[in-house]
């Protein structure tokens, strides 16, 4: 693949790029609207997805919400602490996320 | 006539270690690109002509012109002018957050102390809980269509008068449920003060708290006397009463240091030594100068920055790990940056943003309690939106150009009011004396984002940028 | 005026009390971790915490709407005592060897046993040995199996038809599972996943309306909602019309006629047209679990987070944020 002569690295350039892309659309454009089924990597916890064009998009707001949601007994492959077999008490060491983040403790 | 075309304002800078090529900052929208090195040449070379044609662009260039026409760092001479900023009438904004110095009476003599040991001038004083109460419900009425409000409980130290910040957070709370609004409650304190029913308090009504703490012993200690005949650091008595705090709320403050020149060498140190305390963040501030002896030299200036990009180079390195090093000014500027923030104004002071002393008078912001000179109303008559339009146009007569040059104008805005004051207005220095710092610190916040962004999955992005949103 | 229709009613209810009871009026209970709040629905204030070992997951309600069963960290079944807000007796699935998580919880009608989804491990010679994921019947007191029948795929929850004959299997497939003969039989299957269905269902709301489970699921162009009436085990799917509003879970209002679903907003759902009707962001953040007061004037939203937010369900202000003591994952209404 080509590399890019410009890359739009924050949110200001990368809406100036979409201004520029909608001046000629193209299939990317289209492709926006697909809805992401199946997991997100790292600190993108979860399946869920979120139309809305704030930042981070397709994510819960914040990933902070969806922690517990995804430690351990969830399935999906975030990076999260296994609450089921090395962290089971996880619960108790960080029981409010945003509050307890400082105590987590799993490598 | 052929159509001409000019390179807008931007700035070019090396990327970062471990990152090919270089960033592309656009300087009216707060843009940043990643840029290869034929990109850099041709900024480089077409940026020392003024208007050209594209039919002087060798066809070989075509593709980068095209790119950052996109980028609109290209643009067409006609539209090369910069926009003047619009000003904001501070009558159509409402009121977000209210700081209440609830206690202008201070039990610590920090020798950097901008209020006069914490009295903002004149006789030590405390508001009233009838007056704080009135205050937080001004605050949520005034607050028109904003979901949310902030309500500062700030001194001098607010834990000597905690029957006003009772009052206050009670009054606020039961008119934010009456308009259907959240009340967000914050405190800074000197740490000295968090006595059971201080502790009882910021449990009940889930407090942010945060503490000034300035470094290792020697060096708070040196900064934070007590004052009176008993004298003598406070250090042991912070740490000690921030253990309390986190025991009893399960929450960790987070830290407020601020150094003299004198100490700023010494950043990497106070910051690692502070976060070991248990703070849930550490913001370092240089101490404003409200005396001449605390005018930084130019190589004291330097040492802040090589302490901040120490810390910034330790943020990098955890952010490989997937860790989030919380260190608050880095972090804020990275969230500027992430979202490219084009500010008007520098800060919220008279704009949403007001600060009420003991006696109920109404100033630009905290900082400026006490003066009259930027005082702008009253509890009782409101805001007076005219005394505040007036207060800000001077704040920014006389810096248009600078400004409007400036490559950083659109994340500075002008600085902050009160430090400009104190070194335009009290110690008689010309304008700008601080824009120099402040350029360099984003130039090292653009190479940090830079570097971050290198790694295009990185967690810590997602991190900046829900603190971006709010 | 007769008396006698004044004085009876409040005889009954002087009779009634004397057995401790909860007041009269909707209760919420927060499922939190290592705690369940419990929020009177007339004040919305915290009125009680419940304190309870482990991560809570799944609950059921006693035929006699006097015992709040609580599963928590996939493994722990404890009973809560209702009337006095605690937990009086806790059973553990693990035991006779396997090591087991219980996704998918539903009470059998003999008040004595549980169904629970189980997939299970053990060690044997340091080698691990992984069972065949099973939807079981167990022991409430004691947590011993019962009889159990295999399922193809892992399964992510139960919900119970037809006074307990039959219980259905959400997970990859839909599988209806006979419970009246000797043994567990699977008699049908209906596919999920291959019908291009992305469900999470861990949120059903079956005993909040009135009987009826209410799941939320996913295709690549719309929302759908899944509702099985537990008396008759009718199962009726609604494809929504209109760009999919995204949410965990799904709540019926009291009348049926409207749903309020959540994830980052709250949103609105006409049944009868199957369309959104309004929809806002949740302020405080993403939300697993929604609820409605009984006379459908308020909307509840909460858990992912540790908040709880108050919507008046008219205009969708906010009335109120509750801060919880941790975070959460639903929130369930009994209505005393």
């Amino acid at each position: 693949m080509k590399k890019k002569r410009i890359d739009a690295l924050n949110e200001k350039a990368k809406a100036i790029q979409r201004l520029a892309d909608g001046e000629q659309p193209s299939a990317a454009a289209l492709a926006e609207r697909r809805m992401p089924q199946g997991c997100t990597t790292i600190f993108d916890t979860g399946w869920e997805t979120n139309p809305r064009p704030t930042y981070p998009v397709g994510n819960c707001q914040a990933s902070a919400r969806d922690f517990h949601g995804c430690v351990g007994d969830c399935w999906w492959p975030a990076q999260m602490p296994d609450g089921l077999t090395n962290h089971r008490e996880f619960d108790v060491q960080c029981p409010n996320v945003a509050r307890d983040w400082r105590n987590l403790k799993y490598d | 006539m052929k159509p001409m075309w000019t390179l807008a304002d931007h700035r070019v800078f090396a990327g970062g270690a471990g990152t090919e090529g270089a960033l592309l900052f656009g300087a009216e929208q707060a843009s940043l690109y990643a840029i290869d090195a034929a990109t850099g040449d041709f900024l480089d070379r077409w940026g020392r002509h003024g208007a050209f044609a594209l039919a002087e662009v060798a066809p070989a260039d075509h593709e980068i012109a095209a790119a950052l026409a996109d980028a609109q760092v290209l643009v067409p001479s006609a539209r090369a002018r910069r926009a003047p900023r619009p000003t904001i009438d501070p009558a159509t904004v409402p009121l977000a957050t209210l700081v209440l110095e609830a206690a202008q009476a201070c039990n610590l003599r920090c020798t950097y102390c901008y209020a006069g040991g914490g009295t903002y001038g004149g006789a030590a004083r405390v508001m009233s809980p009838e007056l704080a109460a009135r205050a937080a419900r001004f605050l949520v009425e005034k607050s028109g269509d904003l979901p949310r409000v902030t309500l500062v409980l700030f001194g001098g130290e607010p834990l000597l008068n905690l029957p006003a910040l009772a009052a206050a957070v009670a009054a606020g709370e039961a008119a934010a449920a009456e308009h259907g609004k959240t009340l967000v409650v914050s405190l800074t304190t000197n740490g000295t003060r968090f006595t059971p029913a201080a502790l009882d308090f910021l449990a009940a009504h889930r407090i942010g708290v945060s503490v000034s703490i300035d470094g290792p012993p020697d060096m708070h200690d040196a900064n934070r006397p007590y004052g009176g005949r008993a004298g003598g650091g406070s250090y042991a008595d912070v740490v000690a009463g921030v253990a309390r705090l986190r025991e009893r709320t399960g929450r960790a403050p987070a830290a407020r240091v601020t150094l003299a020149p004198d100490q700023w060498a010494r950043i990497p140190e106070v910051f690692e030594h502070v976060l070991g305390k248990g703070f849930l963040e550490v913001g370092i501030a240089p101490a404003t100068p409200v005396a001449p002896a605390l005018l930084p030299t130019p190589e004291q200036d330097a040492a802040l920055l090589a302490g901040f990009a120490h810390v910034a180079r330790r943020f990098v390195d955890e952010a490989r790990r997937g860790r989030v090093l919380p260190f608050s000014n880095l972090l804020d500027l990275l969230a500027k940056l992430h979202v490219g923030q084009v500010r008007g104004v520098p800060c919220g002071a008279g704009l949403g943003y007001v600060a009420m002393d003991a006696q109920g008078a109404l100033f630009l912001c905290h900082r400026f309690a006490g003066d009259d000179g930027f005082r702008i109303g009253d509890l009782a008559t409101g805001i007076d939106h005219a005394k505040a339009r007036a207060c800000l146009a001077a704040q920014a007569a006389g810096r248009a150009d600078a400004c409007g040059t400036c490559w950083a104008r659109s994340l500075c805005a002008g600085g902050c009011h009160h430090e400009n004051h104190l070194r335009e207005s009290v110690l008689g220095l010309a304008q700008g004396t601080c824009c120099d710092f402040i350029q360099r610190w984003i130039e090292l916040g653009i190479r940090t984002y830079g570097e971050l962004r290198a790694d295009p999955g990185h967690p810590v992005l997602a991190f900046v940028g829900r603190r971006a949103e709010g | 005026m007769r008396w006698a229709t004044v004085l009876l009613p409040a005889l009954a209810a002087a009779a009634l009390g004397a057995a401790p009871r909860a007041d009269a009026g909707d209760r919420y209970y927060y499922l939190g971790y290592g705690v369940v709040q419990v929020i009177d629905g007339a004040t919305d204030t915290i009125v009680a915490d419940i304190p309870v070992k482990g991560a809570v997951r799944n609950v059921d309600l006693s035929a006699d709407r006097k015992y709040l069963y609580v599963t928590s960290n996939r493994h722990l079944v404890h009973k809560v005592d209702l009337a006095q807000n605690r937990v009086v007796a806790t059973a553990d699935v693990k035991g006779d060897g396997w090591d087991r998580v219980m996704y998918g919880f539903v009470l059998a009608p003999d008040g004595k046993t549980a169904y629970g989804a189980f997939m299970s491990r053990r060690a044997e010679n340091g080698e691990a040995i992984v069972g065949r994921p099973v939807v079981a019947q167990f022991a409430l007191d004691t947590g011993r199996i019962v009889r159990s029948v295999e399922v193809p795929w892992g399964v992510a929850h139960l919900v119970g038809a037809r006074e307990g004959r039959t219980i259905y299997a959400f997970g990859q497939d839909l599988y209806t599972i006979d419970t009246t003969g000797p043994d567990l039989r699977i008699v049908a299957t209906q596919p999920i996943l291959d019908k291009g269905m992305n469900m999470l269902p861990f949120w059903d709301y079956t005993f909040d309306n009135g009987g009826v489970a209410s799941m939320n699921y996913y295709t690549a162009t719309a929302m759908g909602v899944m509702l099985v009436d537990q008396k008759t085990g009718a199962i009726e799917d609604l494809v929504l019309k209109g760009d999919p509003a995204m949410a965990y879970s799904v709540v019926l209002a009291p009348d049926r006629k409207r749903a309020w679903a959540v994830m980052d907003d709250l949103t609105e759902i006409d049944l009868a047209r199957k369309t959104y009707v309004r929809s806002v962001p949740v302020a405080e953040g993403t939300c697993y679990g929604v609820n409605v007061s009984s006379d459908g004037r308020k909307v509840y939203v909460a858990g992912g987070g540790s908040t709880l937010t108050v919507y008046d369900a008219k205009t969708l202000k906010p009335l109120k944020v509750l801060q919880m003591a941790s975070d959460g994952m639903d929130l369930r209404r009994i209505s005393f």
